[in-house]
């Protein structure tokens, strides 16, 4: 008996054993099982996997740096002419709208919808399969916070930086504008085209890793390229010589309904203390501008046929070279007939002998051609190219263009006799301005500039100083030349120009338009340069007005503005009268 | 020989007792080494997790304050930019025209002449 029960109790171990076994095993292979699909997943699917979670979890941002701003000095710091303003896109995410008509209801009166806008609004609005629908640009921070308010379910706002211009109309063309291509800034004509690599700065770039909520893991690997600013520019513009200077325009391009007008106001050093033209264009609302040709600036970029301001450039070159005098006489016939053609004076008049001062006094076309036919083509060339003529001045500014006086070497008398009396080269305004700077700077012609310094990010400032490019006529021809055209401006056509006490040189141009058919049109451009006061000069100033209408000749239309700006200036830089 | 062997019988009763005795203090020792190191582990594992979590946490106070130092940033932007248009050439003509300020016309220079004095 007792053998049966040991026997029994054996076979209940036995199979004990062999249960325990059998769990033991499936367990065993459960646990093969899982580590072999774990050794599949982490070891041969890997890269498949590091993939997908780096396209989840990984952040690669580009860090967009702030675009440099744009400067004058003035007496308490620098106040920013041009600078970054932060506006709000507003959009929407469509699959988390509830109700679009009741959202596009509420945003209409806030963004000033159309009611076409409204309609195309909503049918975008209403797409439920879409993420996201962008609205409207340029949201302010006011408009913005009315949205905000009305808790609108699926509407969101994302920061965007513009250019912002607190001076309204005081050069749109000087700084240019700063459109958007494939999401980079680019900067484009002006100040903004010139530097555009200079105010951009350098976008830097952001790795690191965010969490399920999309913020970044403090925690985790980062890696940073900081973004560099751009760098900022400071003007040779005098803000309130700008403003006045474009204020005075505006009202004689206005009053002569002219075609275009243009002002210069510089240092006889080079330094541009106000540049200005009209029609001009606001950089915030460049996209409204019809016509793209008002982009460009005239003052640097519009090239026409300058007429007796020109004048200057013939007396100057017959004086440097001693072959007149102020006092050297001539006959003035009234005309001077040369290879069938019949040059005759403005007036058509003729005033016998007279001298180099009344013959710059008088305007005399046929003065000019004496002087000229002394000094010989070649001379005459050499003085007009080392004045300027013909080639870019340099300035930093973008579209410069280098006029045209290659009617000098033609051979033929007929071609340096025009140009003896600005007709038949073309030249800029501010060529024209730095021609008479030369004569105001003791006869030292120097590179016209507007940008003073570049501030760059780390603190480096880059100056702009005078350069002087050459010498173009003495000292002395420079001082009798002032004197002569201070007679212009005293006792002559151009009296309108004067200001009481203050001796001012100065030179008028009347000078028609080529026309479209070949010969000359009956448009003309009015002109007026000059610089003042002759003892010690501290501007110049060149003005023009295109095709202006009522009006015969520059001594009557421009010669005004030349005196109520020489007039402002005097008192702006408080200079005692002269007599 | 009994003698001896009794002494002998007796060293052997003896000696697993002391043996035994050292083997427990050993053993109560390492006991006790085993659990100082235990806690020293669980303290620092704590702390660990405690550190990590804290630095987690800060990076959300981070992003809050550089939230609000962004808004700060952004206010005073605006102010800057509210005071650059107060003091546009606009704004001041503006002011000028509607206090009715005329211009100042002609001045008069005091213009210093140089003193000779003779002896």
């Amino acid at each position: 008996m007792p053998n049966i029960s040991v026997k029994k109790a054996n076979n209940n171990s036995v199979v004990s054993d062999k249960r325990i076994l059998i769990f033991f095993g499936i367990i065993v292979l459960f646990a093969a099982a899982v580590m072999i699909r774990l050794f599949a997943l982490q070891i041969l699917e890997h890269p498949f996997y590091s993939v997908m979670a780096s396209e989840r979890q990984e952040v690669l941002k580009s860090l967009f740096p702030d675009r440099g701003s744009i400067y004058t000095a003035e007496k308490g710091g620098l106040y920013p002419l041009v600078t970054n303003r932060d506006y709000y896109l507003i959009y929407a995410v469509p699959s988390a709208v509830d109700n679009p008509g009741k959202v596009v209801d509420a945003l209409a009166p806030i963004l000033e919808l159309s009611e076409a806008d409204w309609q195309e609004l909503l049918t975008r609005l209403s797409k439920k399969d879409d993420p996201y629908e962008p609205i409207k640009h340029k949201i302010t921070k006011a408009d913005k916070e009315k949205i905000e308010a009305l808790n609108l379910a699926g509407i969101g706002f994302t920061t965007e930086t513009y250019r912002f211009y607190p001076e309204k109309q005081i050069g749109g063309q000087i700084f240019g504008f700063v459109s958007t291509n494939d999401d980079k800034k680019v900067g484009q004509y002006g100040l903004e085209g010139y530097f555009n690599t200079e105010l951009s700065g350098k976008t830097g770039l952001l790795k690191s890793f965010k969490d399920a909520l999309g913020s970044l893991i403090t925690v985790g690997s980062r890696s940073i390229q900081p973004a560099q600013n751009g760098s900022n520019l400071v003007l040779t513009i005098d803000r309130t010589i700008q403003f006045n200077a474009c204020k005075d325009l505006k009202k004689y391009y206005d009053r002569f309904k002219a075609d275009s007008a243009s002002i210069i106001v510089m240092e006889p050093t080079g330094a541009i203390l106000a540049m200005c033209n009209f029609p001009d264009f606001d950089p915030e609302n460049y996209r409204e501008v019809q016509d793209i040709s008002y982009f460009n600036n005239p003052a640097i970029s519009a090239t026409y046929e300058p007429g007796s301001v020109f004048k200057m450039i013939t007396m100057a070159a017959g004086l440097d070279t001693a072959v007149i005098t102020p006092n050297t006489t001539y006959i003035d016939t009234g005309e001077v007939k040369v290879a069938g053609y019949t040059i005759r004076n403005f007036d058509k008049k003729a005033r016998g002998e007279q001298t180099m001062i009344q013959a710059l006094d008088e305007s005399l076309n046929t003065g000019m051609i004496f002087i000229e036919q002394k000094l010989g083509l070649e001379n005459f060339r050499t003085y007009v190219k080392n004045f300027g003529f013909g080639q870019k001045t340099g300035i930093t500014l973008a579209n410069e263009v280098s006029g045209n006086v290659s009617s000098l070497d033609k051979a033929g008398d007929i071609y340096g006799m025009t140009a003896s009396f600005g007709q038949g080269v073309s030249v800029t305004p501010l060529q024209l301005a730095s021609a008479y700077a030369a004569v105001a700077n003791k006869g030292v012609l120097t590179k016209p500039y507007i940008v003073s310094e570049v501030i760059q990010l780390n603190g480096d400032k880059i100056e702009t100083k005078p350069t002087p490019v050459r010498q173009v006529i003495s000292p002395r021809t420079a001082s009798t030349l002032s004197g002569m055209l201070a007679s212009v401006v005293q006792t002559s056509y151009d009296k309108k120009a004067s200001v009481k006490g203050y001796y001012l040189a100065g030179k008028t141009g009347t000078a028609q338009i080529p026309g479209s058919n070949g010969g000359y049109s009956s448009k003309t451009n009015h002109t007026i340069a000059g610089f003042g006061p002759i003892a010690n000069p501290r501007f110049v100033i060149v003005a023009r007005l295109e095709n202006p209408k009522g009006i015969g000749y520059a001594a009557d239309s421009v010669t005004p503005l030349f005196s109520q700006l020489a007039q402002y200036l005097l008192n702006y830089y408080q200079i005692p009268p002269d007599y | 020989m009994t003698k001896f062997l009794s002494i002998g019988q007796a060293a052997k009763q003896k000696t697993p007792i002391r043996r035994n005795a050292k083997i427990l203090k050993t053993k109560s020792k390492s006991k006790f080494f085993n659990f100082v190191m235990m806690t020293i582990i669980g303290v620092m594992f704590f702390g660990y997790l405690v550190q990590v979590n804290s630095l987690a946490t800060k990076g959300y106070q981070i992003k809050a304050l550089q939230g609000k130092v962004t808004d700060l940033k952004q206010q005073q932007d605006d102010l800057q930019l509210q005071a650059l248009s107060l003091q546009s050439m606009g704004a001041v003509q503006d002011k000028v025209n509607s206090l009715k300020m005329v211009d100042a016309g002609k001045s008069d220079y005091l213009v210093e002449k140089p003193v000779a004095v003779a002896r």
